[in-house]
């Protein structure tokens, strides 16, 4: 097939995505997706734009999903597709990304959502993923609350029962609703991460309590377990392949405490969260060495919010320290992904920091610039990148930086355009070879063009 | 963690919140707990000028702007997007009620612009604009801008929220202001701003 004529097509399928997406614009009415149609509210009294909490989200979040009324059928939809292209999608070895350029469905979300009683409410989101070609649970989050006064100021307080630590947490500064909203699903990502910013992911349940008081003290206390027994249903289509699944030993506690403040049309947190879990090493083997993760993490937001004029910002440093049971050191049973297995140090390091800020004009026309960086100590045993020609060492650190900019147009409140370039000065250690076979960091910068539905 | 073990921290956490000091709340506290102090704030004087301070507001206003959000009737793009939704539940009487504790609440004034600026809107506002035909404000406001029976309090309201209204007046999207419709028609941009800093300071 001829490029030209695929890039007819490709031409075509966007058309025809267009056309779908403003026939739907016409049937906007009551095209909102649960919650709205819960409070009656627009999209912008809780989102400032999908999934950043406004003020009054934050309160929505925490008083349980329960203000509004009772939905007969609290569900909502959601459909992610796009279009990405790499700066490079070779390298020497042959063809990395055989997908780039190509129209894709990335995601489509299906959301139970809203309250079950005055004091009680969910947010379940069961997704399809479009690249594994199978649906599994995703964001989960079970909460009752109810509020009171204490010296004469508001207080609300509940629980929550959840399945990824922070998607309970009410501020995008913290990683589960942290930005970017949506990437390309099958160009580069940042490698490496801490447990807390993704690892447990729809793999451990958590139960805590939390309460916030006037609106400028946060408290929370959640523990974590694997989600097995009576919470499997929270990772269930995440354990198919059996070993790619992750198993907490025991009981690991979280916590998150905040100061907010909120003046004028501006709202301030400073905060801090983290998490020590212990992840068994072979997750089919209770009996099997173990690391004990201890992160620890400082985040900050400030919004400015206005009909008119919309500013936001958020950022987050989230140091993690590894720590590995000596059974584990250097075993050479393990196989890792960077050229390497087990590690060679007892205790082992991890910084993230991530920042973004956003501009939004009159909340249809968006702009955002971000920075990610992540760097770690150095352990040939966990990363031992070499050069496929010469066999020398090229990385033992997992060190990534990178920024994305991205524009953004939100026609109507269910729909989110979004055009966004990622780019990386390094990649695992390494600007000019990251990979061995003679990709550079930037090779793996990228493009894409998003369409983000919800109903 | 075994099933039990949730359950003791479950029945901790509920242990817990039962030790709250939990103050004695009334049925319309309760409501403007819930419903409304998110965005008016807890005693009416909300912080963003996203919404409108209701501290001290008259309560036969407040009361027929709750009505016309619930019946809809009152249908600026605010109304629709944001109180169309959270007065649907409500009854006739709770309205009365959330009417009275709010003009019950102690007002907080706003925060002063230039001089210049709210000199021109005092103008305005005390002696209105015999070149435009408009009358003063202060005629149906009052001239401490407090309000009446007949008009809304003013004082203290954020700027940005009365520009957006005096420019809703513009249209007939709030029926029930028909007088102000007509009032509004030959002020101009700069007018507004300079009523809206005045009454902002008030």
């Amino acid at each position: 097939m001829s490029s030209k004529f695929r890039t007819n097509i490709q031409i075509w399928k966007i058309t025809l995505l267009c056309g779908f997406l403003f026939l739907l614009a016409g049937t906007d009415a009551n095209a909102v997706p649960a919650f709205a149609r819960q409070t009656g509210e627009n999209c912008a009294s809780c989102h400032v734009s999908f999934p950043e909490l406004t003020p009054f989200g934050r309160y929505f979040k925490l008083t349980g999903y329960t203000l509004g009324e009772r939905q007969a059928v609290p569900l909502a939809m959601m459909v992610q597709t796009g279009i990405a292209s790499s700066a490079s999608k070779h390298d020497d070895s042959g063809t990395l990304i055989p997908k780039d350029g190509s129209l894709i469905l990335q995601q489509a979300s299906v959301f139970l959502a809203g309250k079950a009683t005055d004091n009680i409410g969910a947010f379940v989101q069961v997704s399809y993923d479009a690249q594994g070609h199978h649906t599994a649970s995703d964001n989960m989050d079970f909460r009752a609350a109810d509020q009171t006064r204490l010296s004469g100021k508001e207080l609300i307080y509940g629980i929550t029962v959840h399945n990824n630590p922070t998607v309970q947490d009410v501020w995008n500064s913290s990683p589960a609703f942290g930005y970017p909203w949506f990437s390309p699903a099958y160009t580069a990502g940042v490698p490496v991460s801490t447990l807390i910013d993704g690892g447990l992911a729809q793999a451990a349940a958590g139960a805590g309590g939390y309460f916030y008081w006037n609106k400028s003290i946060y408290g929370e206390v959640s523990l974590y377990k694997t989600a097995d027994g009576v919470f499997s249903f929270m990772r269930a289509g995440h354990t198919h392949h059996p070993g790619s699944k992750t198993t907490l030993k025991g009981t690991n506690p979280y916590w998150r405490f905040a100061y907010n403040h909120e003046w004028g049309d501006h709202s301030l947190m400073l905060g801090t969260y983290g998490l020590r879990a212990q992840i068994y090493s072979d997750p089919l083997d209770q009996g099997s060495p173990s690391t004990k993760y201890t992160d620890t993490a400082l985040d900050f937001q400030y919004q400015y919010i206005t009909d008119v004029h919309t500013v936001t910002t958020q950022a987050t440093f989230i140091h993690e320290k590894q720590n590995y049971d000596s059974a584990l050191l250097a075993d050479p049973t393990i196989s890792g992904n960077f050229g390497a297995g087990a590690p060679f140090n007892s205790t082992n390091t991890l910084n993230t920091f991530k920042g973004k800020v956003s501009y939004y004009y009159e909340r249809k026309y968006g702009a955002t610039a971000s920075y990610f960086s992540t760097t770690g100590s150095a352990d040939a045993g966990l990363i031992n990148i070499t050069d496929a020609a010469s066999g020398s060492t090229l990385s033992n650190v997992p060190n990534t930086r990178g920024y994305i900019l991205e524009l953004d147009y939100i026609p109507f409140q269910n729909l989110r355009i979004g055009l966004q370039y990622t780019g990386f000065t390094r990649f695992m250690g390494n600007s000019a070879n990251e990979n061995g076979n003679g990709r550079k960091a930037r090779d793996n910068n990228a493009l894409f063009l998003g369409a983000w539905l919800s109903y | 963690m075994k099933m039990s073990n949730y359950l003791s921290v479950a029945a901790v956490a509920m242990l817990a919140t039962s030790l709250v000091p939990a103050e004695e709340v009334t049925h319309v506290q309760k409501i403007a707990d819930q419903l409304c102090a998110a965005c008016h704030g807890q005693d009416g004087n909300s912080t963003s000028s996203n919404y409108p301070k209701i501290a001290g507001q008259q309560a036969g206003y407040l009361e027929a702007q709750l009505l016309a959000f619930r019946d809809r009737t009152r249908s600026d793009k605010d109304a629709q997007d944001v109180m169309w939704g959270w007065t649907r539940a409500l009854t006739n009487q709770d309205i009365k009620d959330l009417a009275a504790y709010y003009q019950s609440q102690r007002p907080a004034a706003g925060e002063a612009k230039s001089e210049a600026l709210m000199q021109k809107g005092a103008g305005i506002f005390q002696k209105g604009m015999t070149d435009k035909g408009i009358p003063a404000c202060a005629a149906c406001h009052g001239a401490e801008a407090a309000g009446s029976a007949a008009a809304p309090r003013l004082a203290g309201q954020h700027d940005r929220y009365l520009v957006r209204q005096l420019k809703v007046f513009r249209s007939m999207e709030r029926p029930a202001a028909v007088a102000m419709h007509a009032l509004v028609t030959n002020l101009s941009d700069q007018d507004i701003g300079a009523l809206a800093a005045y009454l902002q300071a008030k």
